[in-house]
């Protein structure tokens, strides 16, 4: 192109004008894409199709609320309308001439009001410059007179009166005309309360409707006016977040998305629109945790504030469910949120937060177990956490266990615990993944023989028991099954993962033969507390004869395998080699060396056992003598929850780099991370092997990743009330003595359930034993339990409670339900024709056939029910009357028939109408009354 | 073959290689001129761009090159290299025309042009096309905006904005307040004081390199190789730990480098003589010391005067020691105050080889009052 640059130019200005038509056309264009960019979101086709899935629900409520219409009811009312109406027209004259004289008067009045007003307005500024005349008598440039003002007033009073009157006048003729309508009005309304519900339903699916209007408000840019597609969001001010440098109100935008969260008409509808799984306890207003105070992200984490999939840090289920939100969405791990959303699966980490203290959360049934899991493993023995200072040691004390057991079983036991017993809680140290007895077989089998030399050299308590008496082994299994071992013990290993937790407080009852002295054993299940004082287990008041029966029956089961196991022996270059490794790391070479050299082999192996016990924290469970004082050898675990994921270790592990999947490894193979390091003995990792089940370790994920360090403004925390308080520590109690191995509490526990098939032996539910018993019962019962319920062969144990224990428990179950701890009702003195009208009832509805005071042959336990003889003593008035008002309610699945239901309307109905005119709240009283006094 | 290929460039993205191949190549290009020719500069950018995206397909290269916060970078190295070679190219076509008799590239060109249309026009049509790639470019790539700031988990590396990594980059070789205090002031006053020390009305109003030569190598060193490259290198190949990563390779957090600098002072005492550091008051902290302040002192204010003696007082091969020309054409003030500038910005490469070659920490070190050079 010949260049065309014109003299005084330094360009060809029609090729500029090209290349500015060109840029300007691509300025436009990148206009264009940028608010297209800005209004194309993924929450609006989200919000979209919401509105679709809205408009065919309430298309189909609609369609009910018409169905649901009575015909027979707008038959009639239509009916009686025409009537009215024909009426109303009939007089139609009168009416007619009604209406013109409102009209004729309202008109009269309009013009009498604003003459009255003229008039006001004057008024109101005379009377101003007529007190300033008067009280002044400097006229603010205007006098008035008293004669002036006076007229003024007296024209005002008058127009004002005439208003009066006629609005006195009107109000009356109006009455007059809506009392002719009424009847038609009256009608008229009632058809529309009958069709509400459609009237409703057509509001609302007008304003969702798919139409211009609609549409035109979410246009891009014209969207920011009104738009109906909008973000939805709530601001947490109490449960703050926490961003290192300030704690921020919480900000969630989840609902933007989570459309039908807090409607149940959802729960069946595809993400993102489902229902909350659980909105009685959460998200809706009438929940303990509505969503305008908690937001989500405050239990489930996560990034409230985005609008992205992505962005909010949602955590896939599995790895299927992560290759569909890959392919979906575009999901990817956001390594830049320091709190991505937990598993749904473990969202009940979320509790921990603000219920820290709580031994026991009610309604958090996972996190329960989840907690307790923890406890059994003995995490808290090597890792300090918050909220598990005071627990007991979790192994028993060793200080005697010569007496209890012999060293052969011991070493091989803390060689592999579980080849002993698979489902003990007891892990294993050595053959690991750093450790492996391919080539450390000699220096682990040496640190083994190390470690039991100083426990059996510190085992100084304890004393010679006797053989016990000849005891009868299958009248010992039976015993087992019945009194109430099983409640705390598996007596079968085999599916242990699947037993209820609480059955696993104990270690199950195998192998036995080949680890306990008889005469030990023997004592024990007579009276646990005489070796070891700290143990929860209690006695079970055996007899003498009975303790041997068991006896003889634990000890029938054998472990052959175990005991053809080689016993872990030392090996004497090992032994140096572990003993140097000690005595160097405060000793140069030259004088370890010669040191080593005056020891002798026992020296040797108290000294490394001791070093090794202290290395692998034994005493973390145990307690051994000589480490006393030691400090815990793991991580702190109190805000392990929070911790950076660049602060741990994946060494060459290759998974994904978040807590949780480190946290699962760790527990799968506690050594791995030291896989392919270069590592001295000392440095190794110590973690042992639990070999934790699958459900095992995910209960412990779950506490773990729940241990977070976020602070909130007390707002935002639990505090206990005062009666939550008392009932907490009863709850404390109730952990501690596994209470919940038998009993059901707070609605969970019963593990012995699993074992008892008829319902009827299974030790009672506990819900509302606070108002159910007797303060002064209860306390007797628990020190001292008796008989309540003949036919049940498993016994309430003696736990030896102290007053103070005792005490906390009626008064913890007290306040769990609210009860009264004495019983004025029950107090007081009857009539003669009170009790006779309880006693009739109570025969007729032939209470007695199963509150019954001894076996009656052929009944079945489940239908076998207290005898009221103890009523007198044990039961409240007051819980008498709510339990035959419901008992299903209270013990959810028992035989107690309802004799008083509550019909479709919600009303009471008695199944006896001729006695106390069936007055059911009356006959419920007397029968209680009745029963009450029972004795007398 | 492309494994050696990442090898070798791995290799040559070193610190010492690099720098020391990226000096001595521009300083080859300022002796043989011929390179800054059209030919070589389109063949050049073609291999290098083919280099550069090809890359893209080593996972290790894309994540740093792909970073939202480094993608000026890549517009850094490209610009910087296209306005040098096109100012170079111009100054050497000028002074080939001015050897052959012709009139230079500015003269023939009118030196009036209209306000309207030439002027407004083109600027708004840069205004337009700037625009554009703001655009595109911010809603391509969203603002690299990370985790929450937290006190006890600093980014590793935590690196300054990249307009800054220089700075940050001489942190390395430097104590704080020198590299953070000394030197940026030093580099605003002397990028200040150059119209007053440099008179030389040469190249005003057109491009030129024969008549400059001095100015333009020393300013050009110090922009391309002390600024530019430091902050490449900063930006691409400081990795965790502010460990050097070739373009290929992965940045592994775990990786352990070992550091073993010793200060002269440990040379002279503790290698040489056998013996102790001095201690115990100012004295033996002067007498520790006394090496290492002797070179700082000789290199700061001996050096200057001796540059000015005129050739003869040399012995003959030190001869080019002598800038007696230099001290003739400017007078004594400027003089020093010019040598004095140089010798600090030259003071920075000294101290990188001191470091690459004997692990040389600090020449002068006074722990005992925060003082160390």
């Amino acid at each position: 192109m010949p260049k065309k640059v014109l003299p005084g130019h330094a360009h060809d200005i029609s090729r500029l004008n090209l290349v500015f038509a060109a840029s300007s056309v691509l300025l436009l264009g990148s206009t264009v894409w940028m608010i297209w960019a800005d209004y194309a979101r993924e929450w609006k086709d989200y919000q979209r199709e919401f509105v679709r899935m809205e408009r065919d629900l309430t298309a189909r409520q609609m369609q009910e609320a018409r169905q649901d219409i009575s015909q027979a009811d707008l038959d009639r009312i239509t009916a009686e309308l025409a009537e009215a109406e024909a009426d109303l027209a009939a007089n139609r004259d009168a009416v007619a001439a009604l209406e013109g004289e409102i009209e004729a008067m309202d008109r009269e009045r309009t013009l009498a009001d604003i003459r009255e007003r003229e008039i006001k307005a004057v008024y109101d500024s005379e009377k101003f410059y007529f007190e300033e005349t008067r009280e002044r008598g400097v006229p603010l440039g205007r006098a008035v007179s008293a004669e002036a003002f006076d007229t003024l007033e007296t024209s005002f009073f008058e127009a004002r009166d005439i208003r009066v009157a006629l609005d006195y006048d009107l109000a009356a003729k109006r009455t007059e005309l809506r009392e002719a309508r009424a009847r038609v009005t009256d009608l008229n309304g009632q058809r529309e309360r009958l069709s509400q519900a459609v009237t409703l339903a057509q509001r609302k699916l007008a304003s969702i409707a798919d139409n211009f209007p609609n549409t035109f408000r979410n246009l891009p840019l014209l969207d920011f006016i009104d738009p109906s597609i909008e973000v939805h969001q709530v601001l947490v001010a109490n449960v703050t977040e926490d961003l290192n440098f300030a704690r921020v109100a919480r900000i969630d935008r989840c609902q933007t998305c989570h459309l039908g969260i807090d409607n149940p008409e959802y729960a069946d509808a595809p993400q993102p629109f489902t229902t909350h799984p659980d909105l009685e306890t959460y998200v809706s207003r009438e929940s303990a945790h509505p969503v305008d105070n908690f937001g989500c992200t405050s239990c489930h984490l996560g990034q409230g504030r985005k609008l992205s999939f992505t962005g909010v840090t949602h955590t896939p289920e599995s790895v299927e469910e992560e290759h569909d939100w890959v392919e979906k969405h575009g999901w990817k791990e956001d390594h830049y949120w320091d709190s991505p959303m937990y598993q749904a699966r473990l969202t009940e980490a979320g509790c921990v937060k603000c219920h820290r203290d709580q031994i026991f959360i009610p309604r958090a049934k996972d996190l329960n177990q989840s907690r307790l899991t923890f406890e059994l493993a003995g995490c808290s023995g090597c890792h300090n956490t918050a909220g598990y200072e005071d627990r007991r040691n979790r192994g028993p004390a060793l200080g005697a266990i010569a007496s209890k057991t012999n060293r052969d079983f011991v070493a091989r036991w803390v060689r592999d615990p579980k080849a002993f017993r698979p489902s003990t809680w007891m892990p294993k140290f050595w053959g690991l993944d750093n450790n492996p007895d391919s080539d450390l077989q000699a220096r682990n089998d040496t640190e083994v023989a190390a470690i039991v030399e100083y426990v059996f050299g510190h085992s100084t308590g304890g004393r010679d028991y006797p053989a016990p008496p000849a005891g009868n082994g299958s009248r010992g299994e039976a015993l087992v099954g019945q009194v109430g071992c099983l409640g705390c013990h598996l007596l079968d290993e085999s599916g242990y993962e699947e037993a209820s937790i609480y059955r696993r407080r104990g270690p199950a009852l195998t192998g036995l033969g080949s680890k306990l002295d008889p005469g030990f054993l023997y004592e024990w299940v007579r009276d646990p507390g005489h070796y070891w004082d700290e143990t929860f287990m209690p006695s079970l008041r055996l007899t003498d004869q009975e303790a041997a029966d068991i006896t003889a029956f634990l000890l029938e089961s054998e472990a052959p395998a175990f005991e053809a196991m080689p016993v872990p022996a030392a090996d004497a270059a090992e032994l140096d080699g572990i003993t140097l490794e000690f005595l160097r790391t405060g000793l140069p070479d030259r004088l370890a060396q010669e040191r080593l050299a005056e020891m002798s082999e026992q020296d040797k192996l108290l000294y490394s056992g001791s070093g090794l016990i202290r290395r692998y924290g034994c005493f973390g469970c145990h307690e051994i003598g000589g480490f006393e004082d030691a400090q815990k050898i793991g991580v702190d675990l109190s805000t392990w929850g929070s911790k950076m994921v660049t602060r741990l270790d994946f060494g060459y592990v290759d998974i994904p780099h978040t807590r949780q999947a480190w946290l699962e490894q760790k527990l799968s193979d506690p050594r791995i991370y030291d896989r392919g390091k270069v590592k001295s003995p000392g440095e190794k990792l110590r973690m042992p092997q639990f070999d934790f089940t699958d459900s095992d370790r995910t209960h412990i994920v779950r506490t773990v990743l729940g241990l977070v360090r976020d602070e909130f403004p007390q707002d935002g925390v639990k505090t206990l009330s005062a009666a939550e308080a008392v009932a907490e520590q009863a709850r404390v109690l109730i952990h501690n003595y596994n209470c919940r191995g038998c009993h059901l509490v707070d609605g969970q526990g019963g593990g012995i359930y699993e074992t008892l098939a008829d319902a009827g032996m299974r030790p009672p539910d506990l819900n509302t034993q606070g108002s159910r018993t007797q303060a002064d019962w209860l306390y007797h019962f628990l020190r001292e339990p008796t008989e309540v319920r003949f036919w049940m062969e498993t016994r309430m144990p003696t736990f030896d409670f102290t007053p103070e224990e005792a005490n906390t428990l009626v008064t913890g179950f007290l306040a769990m339900d609210g009860g009264q701890p004495f019983d004025a009702e029950g107090e007081r003195d009857y009539t003669g024709d009170e009790l006779r009208v309880g006693s009739d009832l109570l025969d007729q509805l032939q209470c007695e056939r199963c509150h019954i005071a001894s076996a009656a042959g052929t009944m079945e336990a489940s239908q076998l029910a207290p005898s009221f003889r103890l009523a007198a003593e044990r039961l409240t008035h007051d819980w008498i009357v709510d339990w035959l008002a419901d008992p299903q309610h209270i013990t959810p699945g028992t035989q107690m028939p309802q004799f008083w239901p509550i019909d479709q309307q919600g009303n009471r109905l008695s199944p006896l109408p001729g006695i106390l005119d069936g007055d059911p709240m009356a006959q419920m009283r007397a029968v209680a009354s009745y029963i009450m006094n029972y004795d007398r | 073959m492309i494994g050696l290929f990442q090898d070798l460039v791995n290799w040559v993205s070193g610190p010492t290689v690099l720098f020391t191949v990226t000096t001595v190549g521009l300083l080859l290009a300022f002796r043989y001129t011929q390179v800054w020719s059209k030919r070589v500069a389109i063949w050049g950018f073609s291999v290098l761009a083919v280099l550069y995206v090809a890359s893209m397909w080593n996972p290790d290269f894309l994540l740093i090159v792909a970073k939202p916060d480094n993608i000026p970078i890549t517009g850094v190295i490209f610009l910087v290299l296209f306005f040098t070679w096109y100012a170079m190219y111009q100054g050497i076509e000028n002074d080939r025309r001015r050897a052959a008799g012709e009139e230079i590239h500015e003269k023939k060109e009118s030196d009036k042009v209209w306000v309207w249309p030439d002027l407004v026009y083109t600027e708004m049509l840069a205004m337009v096309l700037l625009s554009i790639v703001l655009l595109v470019w911010s809603i391509l790539l969203a603002a690299p905006l990370e985790q929450p700031a937290n006190p006890a988990d600093s980014p590793n590396p935590s690196k300054a904005p990249w307009y800054f990594l220089g700075l940050q980059e001489m942190l390395v070789y430097f104590d704080p307040w020198l590299a953070g205090v000394v030197f940026p002031t030093l580099i605003i006053v002397g990028l200040i004081a150059i119209p007053y020390i440099d008179r030389n009305p040469k190249g005003n109003g057109y491009f030129t390199f024969r008549e400059r030569k001095a100015e333009i190598v020393i300013f050009l060193y110090g922009f391309l190789i002390l600024w530019c490259l430091l902050v490449i290198s900063g930006t691409f190949l400081r990795g965790p730990n502010w460990n050097f990563f070739g373009p290929y390779e992965y940045w592994d957090v775990h990786r352990v480098e070992p550091l073993l600098n010793v200060n002269i002072s440990d040379f002279f005492w503790v290698k040489l003589l056998g013996r102790p550091l001095p201690s115990g008051g100012l004295f033996a902290a002067l007498l520790r010391e006394w090496l290492g302040l002797l070179m700082v002192g000789a290199y700061l204010f001996v050096l200057p005067v001796v540059t000015s003696w005129p050739r003869e007082k040399f012995p003959g091969f030190l001869r080019w020691l002598s800038l007696r020309k230099y001290y003739d054409r400017m007078g004594p003030t400027r003089f020093y105050i010019g040598v004095s500038l140089f010798l600090l910005m030259m003071s920075l490469p000294i101290k990188m080889y001191l470091r690459w070659a004997f692990n040389l920490k600090y020449i002068v070190a006074f722990p005992e009052i925060f003082f160390n050079i």
